[in-house]
């Protein structure tokens, strides 16, 4: 049930100063001048939730710089996800992207007794322990590559380099085939009851198959997965983790090496430049900013760059639940590929296959090519790479 | 009772099929219903998604011709999300025969209705065989849900 | 005594009404009599006004009484009252017991006489009870060192030191830079009356140092502090300052050899100073010192330029830091604060951009004698800035990376700033970003106004962000102006960040020597945070100024007054009486555990483990809480006045006739038991089965006295105290909390529902949720049934048999 009263508590916008610095610092803002994240907490504490809905609502891409910020950690984030549901209640509805085949999808996978082929794409090679507790969350991925084929993104790539990267540093684990996808999406987007539906069918996959933890290469599975589903769900006590944290301290303590990606020709003689994107879920979210950077700071040949807008203020990939996406996604997008650009990297690298997905989009969106065309590529795939004798131009 | 299937159906070669159909007074079930579109390319898979969530077991897309399309659109669009789909309901575990591309001849009648005695043939066939699933109408709002943050 | 020996009059008052009204006097009277001991029960109807108190010793002369119990009202308000009375009488008036049959009896069971009646008889058979076990008690006197040792030379410091010197005491200042002066020495101007701030500290400083009864100790630190109120043991170190300072008459010829040059923290570090130097200009004493960290080296000698051309040969290379030992009555601790460092606010990029300056910095390039001579330049390019922004609330009012509260002087400072600019550069554009302007004291609104009308602009909003121009070094300043909702971009030459205050570093390390602790905000906890607020809640020990809160001069000047007349209070006394209720320890008994050391909120047990001699009370600290006789496993502490052995002849008493009809409730002195005072005087009623037993503390309650009550048949028992965190003997009712985790796992184990032990905090305002509790109470005593209790007797005597037989 939706009691303004307690989500205002739970928020603590009570405790908003009424400062401005969330909209100052919110990228959204700065884009579109009639988005102010302090406007909209005002106005629902004065009208006390009666009243027309702000449209307003649905421009935030949940990226927490607001709660980077603020004074007293007013849980913005969490408070127009609480305004999405109502507005849903009361008859709005939610402008999907891409048709909304992402979230027909998910409504369809939530379902009990479907039986999904979503392991296709697995190499052979790949190790898997069957008695295993440890599970392998792959995410949307397969769905993603297929969605979105026309950008070119092969985010498969990067659950392939994160499973051949726990192979390498034997680290015991199992696929689920039947797992659904985490639901951030449908979550953000105020869509309740799609959420629980996947949750709930995930939680049954997992309790059938016996998983006490579970690794993931995608920052918002991670982070749902870890603290959204024991806030929403009765029986969960799942011990969650990012690839990144269990390689990282692997490669300090020396029980895994990487290998070199050493570029070739003219290149050979500058070194390679990549430059780390903190994809706002594994950063400002979850706090994870070192231990992606510890792994590229030990593939050999790559020399990491950091862009203007980093760690804990960076700036985001203009992301949306596929959902209520324009323009000023497409310039957050443009700004984030310029700082990019300016670092003078060859090669931008995130953790994130949403992120990829975003950026992409943005550079093969641009018609009159003002946008920076920069190579993205996923941190687990680049850290497969440089497993194998490779070599890039 | 027959299988639920929805068609999608262009406005011009699609929906001339279906008429005549009906001016010749063939047969083919109530549970078949037409959506008219005013040309295929309108449809994409997020519509077509759509349709498998609501509760169609099958789902068809009734076009004009290859190359007679009557806005000139070249049908590599459809074609590009009609595979777009399919595989989408591969990898769901959803038998990928359920969606069917019709581009047949104008007034074809006899051909439309063909197609989709096959298609709620083809639906039968994998109903009752252990590889498929039906795909169960999206519950309404019978999730109670709890609000915490 | 003996019983036989006991002579105990019993006094009961009518009080016109008030208890005549529900309760049968003259049957309490006569029940009275028939207890043992008691020789003579008589009624009064006003026994507190003349005639009543005339009869009280009248009746003492006659029947040779050596016990009194009068049953009326409060102790808490007539108990000094008939003390001094028996007193008059030539009575000790430690042995004398009050019976409350008013507030906690006659106002709160109006309807229902006989149990009234009933309920009164038995509190007065618990007060009887009681004082056949009173022995007399000398109130302690205690001699006081007429000496004071002030910690801190900033303006409280200085000011309490003046205060109490100029009253005749013996002063000792101790400060840890070289000179006296503090925050305030490094101010230009003081809103609201833009003084020069340097200009009035300084003839105070002076003052300081040349009190004939000032003892000034700078570049020093307090090392131990031991001892209690009137008699402080302390030991200070004065750091070597390898200069005289007697002698040196600051001609300053040292510094200008030297060739060790440090940036000058003194002037915020915009300019330098040699390791030979003397910290401002007006230091007191005035003398230079030798910075030892930075100098060449004294050991072997390096350089040795200073001792060439020091003409009054003072300056001592080999100087040793010297211990000194003093004795003082009373410590004012007035140690200060430290400034916020924004460094760590990466958005307003103080350190990264070389015009983002803090308000202290700002000071400094603005006072004459900063290190532009008050030419206000700023750092990149030593141009004047002509578009200034101050940033307000930077590291207060904010849990994300910084101090929750408001610093209280930053609105107003920033006014001031805006003033200082404005007139000295009057084309200057000033913007200044706020939340909220505090101006709150006298004069302070008109400085605001003044601001305001010499053009400041004041823009609600907090920058998000601050960004450098690299070229110019220019700073552009984003932020929503939460008038318009608009997000505005300014160009600014500089920026000043008006930073909070915070608690000083070393004010944890203080917490160490001396008994004081700190409150959540890091700053000194107060004995009350309202009507005491210059004490420590340790006897003895005061606080003034910013150590125990940010605030501004006028504020700090007038705490440390309050401190010092305080301070007066008991220096001017010569020696301080305490009441008796003290910690008392059985020496045969004690096994020198140390467990009541550690358990003493006011660490007023010493006990040597390792030496086995015994704990040792000091009777001047303890306060009488009682933790520690409840904590000690061997029996070997009890409280003076408020004994084991009359405790358990209270309980006794209570349930000598139908244990099964009532409820034996323990309240703490403080809160608890003036909230059942409240729930009488409002008339709250509440079922009349419950029989109060009056502690201290809560922590007085020894588990021996739950049992007991228990084992006598008591269906519920509940234990009540101040709330957690307001306990009037700091802390010690923690131990209440633990002591009856510890009850009701061994009820557990023993087969006794817990729930037959309660344990309420109520504070002294609570009147009606006592007289809830009472109700809740009596409805859980009627489902406790008499196969419980008897179960519960026979486990208990078995318990205390198989004790018995262990010792």
């Amino acid at each position: 049930m939706f009691d303004l009263q307690n989500v205002i508590n739970d928020t603590r916008i009570r405790l908003c100063l009424d400062c401005g610095k969330c909209t100052v610092v919110c990228p959204v803002a700065r884009y579109d001048p009639e988005f102010n994240p302090r406007r909209i907490v005002q106005e629902v504490l004065r009208q006390n939730g009666r009243g027309p809905m702000d449209e307003k609502i649905w421009s935030c891409i949940s990226c927490n710089m607001c709660m980077e910020r603020c004074n007293y950690n007013v849980k913005f984030t969490d408070f127009i996800r609480a305004l999405r549901y109502k507005a849903l209640a009361e008859g709005a509805e939610i402008q999907y992207s891409h048709g909304g085949a992402p979230q027909a999808t998910m409504h369809i996978m939530a379902q009990r007794d479907i039986k999904q082929n979503r392991l296709n794409w697995l190499p052979k090679d790949i190790k898997l322990s069957k008695q295993c507790d440890t599970a392998f969350f792959i995410g949307c991925a397969p769905y993603f590559d297929i969605l979105f084929s026309d950008l070119g993104v092969k985010t498969v790539e990067g659950s392939k380099g994160a499973l051949r990267l726990l192979n390498q540093a034997q680290v015991p684990f199992t696929l689920l085939p039947n797992e659904r996808c985490c639901g951030r999406d449908l979550l953000l987007s105020g869509d309740m009851e799609g959420f629980l539906a996947l949750a709930r069918s995930n939680v049954h996959e997992f309790s059938r198959r016996g998983i006490k933890n579970v690794i993931t290469n995608c920052p918002e599975c991670y982070y749902t997965l870890k603290v959204d589903y024991p806030k929403f769900l009765e029986n969960w006590d799942i011990n969650v983790m990012h690839i990144t944290e269990i390689i990282a301290p692997l490669i300090e303590s020396g029980k895994l090496a990487l290998g070199s990606l050493k570029p070739v020709g003219a290149a050979a003689l500058a070194p390679y430049k990549v430059t780390y994107h903190d994809p706002c879920t594994l950063g400002r979210y979850s706090r994870i900013f070192d231990q992606p950077r510890c792994i590229l700071a030990s593939i050999e040949g790559l020399e990491v760059v950091e862009m203007a807008d980093n760690r804990e203020k960076a700036l985001c990939c203009g992301a949306s639940p596929w959902a209520h996406c324009g323009a000023v996604n497409k310039q957050i997008q443009k700004e984030r590929l310029a700082q990019a650009g300016a670092t003078g990297a060859n090669m931008l690298v995130t953790a994130c296959p949403k992120c990829q997905i975003h950026l992409k989009c943005a550079q093969k969106s641009a018609e009159n090519n003002d946008v920076c065309q920069i190579e993205i590529q996923d941190i687990c795939t680049l850290a497969a790479q440089s497993l194998l004798p490779q070599e890039i131009s | 009772m027959y299988p639920r299937v929805l068609v999608f159906a262009c406005n011009w070669g699609g929906w001339s099929c279906i008429e005549t159909a009906t001016n010749l007074g063939l047969h083919y079930p109530v549970s078949v219903k037409v959506v008219k579109v005013s040309c295929l390319s309108r449809v994409h898979v997020g519509l077509i998604l759509k349709a498998f969530e609501f509760g169609a077991s099958g789902v068809m897309l009734l076009g004009c011709e290859q190359g007679r399309c009557h806005f000139s659109a070249d049908s590599e669009y459809i074609i590009n999300e009609y595979e777009k789909a399919r595989s989408i309901l591969e990898t769901l575990g959803i038998w990928k025969d359920r969606l069917v591309l019709a581009q047949l001849p104008a007034f074809d009648g006899r051909q439309f209705v063909m197609q989709v005695m096959k298609l709620i043939a083809e639906i039968e066939r994998i109903s009752t065989s252990k590889h498929a699933r039906t795909v169960e109408p999206r519950p309404a709002q019978d999730i109670k849900v709890q609000l915490h943050l | 005594m003996t019983q036989e020996e006991l002579r105990i009059g019993v006094f009961v008052c009518e009080c016109g009404l008030n208890i005549a009204g529900s309760v049968d006097c003259e049957d309490v009277r006569k029940s009275a009599e028939e207890l043992p001991g008691v020789v003579v029960a008589v009624i009064n109807k006003y026994t507190c006004a003349d005639p009543g108190q005339q009869e009280i010793k009248r009746c003492i002369r006659e029947y040779n009484l050596n016990r009194v119990v009068v049953a009326s009202c409060t102790p808490r308000m007539h108990e000094p009252t008939f003390r001094n009375c028996v007193a008059e009488a030539g009575l000790n008036p430690y042995l004398f017991e009050m019976a409350n049959i008013r507030e906690q009896c006659s106002w709160v069971h109006l309807h229902d006489r006989e149990a009234a009646t009933k309920k009164a008889k038995d509190i007065v058979k618990i007060a009887v009870a009681k004082a056949r076990l009173l022995q007399p008690q000398e109130d302690i006197k205690i001699p006081i060192t007429d000496a004071a040792l002030v910690i801190g030379g900033g303006v409280a410091g200085i000011q309490a030191a003046l205060d109490l010197a100029d009253a005749g005491h013996q002063v000792y200042l101790v400060e840890k830079e070289p000179s006296v002066g503090g925050i305030m020495a490094r101010l230009d101007k003081t809103f609201p009356t833009m003084d020069c701030s340097i200009c009035v500290l300084g003839p105070k400083m002076m003052d300081v140092g040349r009190h004939p009864r000032i003892k000034l100790m700078t570049y020093s630190e307090v090392e131990e502090v031991s001892g209690y109120i009137g008699n402080f043991k302390v030991r200070v170190r004065k750091k070597a300052r390898y200069v005289d300072e007697t002698v040196c008459n600051s001609c300053g010829r040292c510094a200008e050899v030297c060739p060790v040059v440090m940036p000058d923290a003194f002037q915020q570090g915009f300019s330098s100073r040699k390791a030979a130097y003397i910290p401002l200009p007006q230091a007191v004493p005035s003398s230079f010192l030798i910075d030892m960290e930075h100098c060449l080296g004294n050991n072997p000698i390096t350089c040795g330029k200073c001792l060439d051309v020091c003409e009054k040969q003072c300056i001592d290379l080999n100087m040793q830091d010297e211990l000194v030992e003093i004795n003082v009555g009373v410590i004012i601790v007035a140690t200060g604060m430290d400034i916020y460092d924004p460094t760590r606010l990466d958005e307003y990029g103080y350190t990264r951009f070389e015009n983002v300056i803090t308000t202290m910095e700002f000071e400094r390039l603005i006072c004459g004698g900063g290190p532009t001579e008050g030419k206000l330049v700023r750092p990149s390019d030593r141009q004047t800035p002509k578009r200034i922004g101050f940033i307000q609330c930077v590291g207060s009012r904010t849990e994300n990376r910084g101090n929750p509260y408001c610093s209280n002087v930053c609105c107003m400072n920033t006014i001031k700033d805006s003033l200082l600019i404005n007139e000295h550069y009057p084309d200057t554009e000033i913007y200044v970003f706020y939340i909220d302007i505090r101006a709150y004291g006298k004069g302070f609104e008109d400085l605001f106004l003044r601001s305001k009308e010499a053009g400041v602009h004041y823009i609600r909003g907090l920058p998000g962000e601050v960004i450098e121009y690299p070229n110019t070094k220019n700073l552009k300043v984003r932020v929503e102006n939460t008038t318009t909702s608009t997000v505005e971009e300014y160009e600014l030459d500089m920026v000043v960040l008006s930073v909070g205050l915070q608690p000083s570093d070393d004010l944890k390390h203080l917490t160490n020597i001396i008994n004081i602790s700190q409150t959540a905000d890091g700053f000194v906890m107060e004995a009350h945070p309202k009507l005491r607020p210059v004490d420590a809640p340790t006897p003895g020990i005061f606080f003034a100024g910013c150590v125990e809160a940010p605030k501004d001069i006028k504020d700090s000047v007038t705490q440390a007054s309050a401190a010092a007349a305080r301070s007066s209070i008991l220096l001017n006394s010569g020696t301080i009486q305490g009441d008796p209720i003290k910690a008392l320890v059985d020496l045969e008994k004690c096994t020198s555990c140390g467990v009541c050391a550690r358990v003493c909120p006011f660490g007023a047990i010493e006990v040597d483990v390792k030496a086995k001699t015994g704990a040792h009370v000091i009777t001047a600290a303890c306060a009488g809480c009682g933790a520690c006789a409840a904590e000690c496993r061997f029996g070997a502490i009890t409280i003076q006045h408020f004994h084991d052995d009359q405790i358990m002849a209270q309980i006794s008493a209570a349930l000598e006739e139908d244990p099964e009809q009532k409820l034996i409730t323990f309240l703490c002195n403080w809160c608890s038991y003036a909230a059942g005072d409240l729930a009488g005087i409002s008339r709250v009623q509440y079922p009349p089965n419950n029989r109060f037993i009056r502690v201290m503390c809560s922590a007085r309650v020894d588990e021996s006295f739950i049992w007991h009550a228990l084992k006598l048949g008591a269906p519920i028992v509940l234990l009540s105290g101040c709330h957690i965190g307001d306990c009037h003997y700091i802390n010690a009712n923690h131990w209440t909390m633990r002591r009856a985790d510890r009850l009701w796992n061994r009820m557990e184990e023993l087969g006794i529902r817990p729930e037959r032990l309660q344990l309420e905090w109520i504070s002294a305002s609570e009147g009606p949720r006592f007289a809830q509790i009472m109700r809740d109470l009596e409805d859980m005593r009627q489902k406790v049934t008499p196969d419980e209790m008897e179960h519960t007797r026979k486990v208990l005597t078995a318990e205390e048999l198989s004790q018995n037989k262990e010792c």
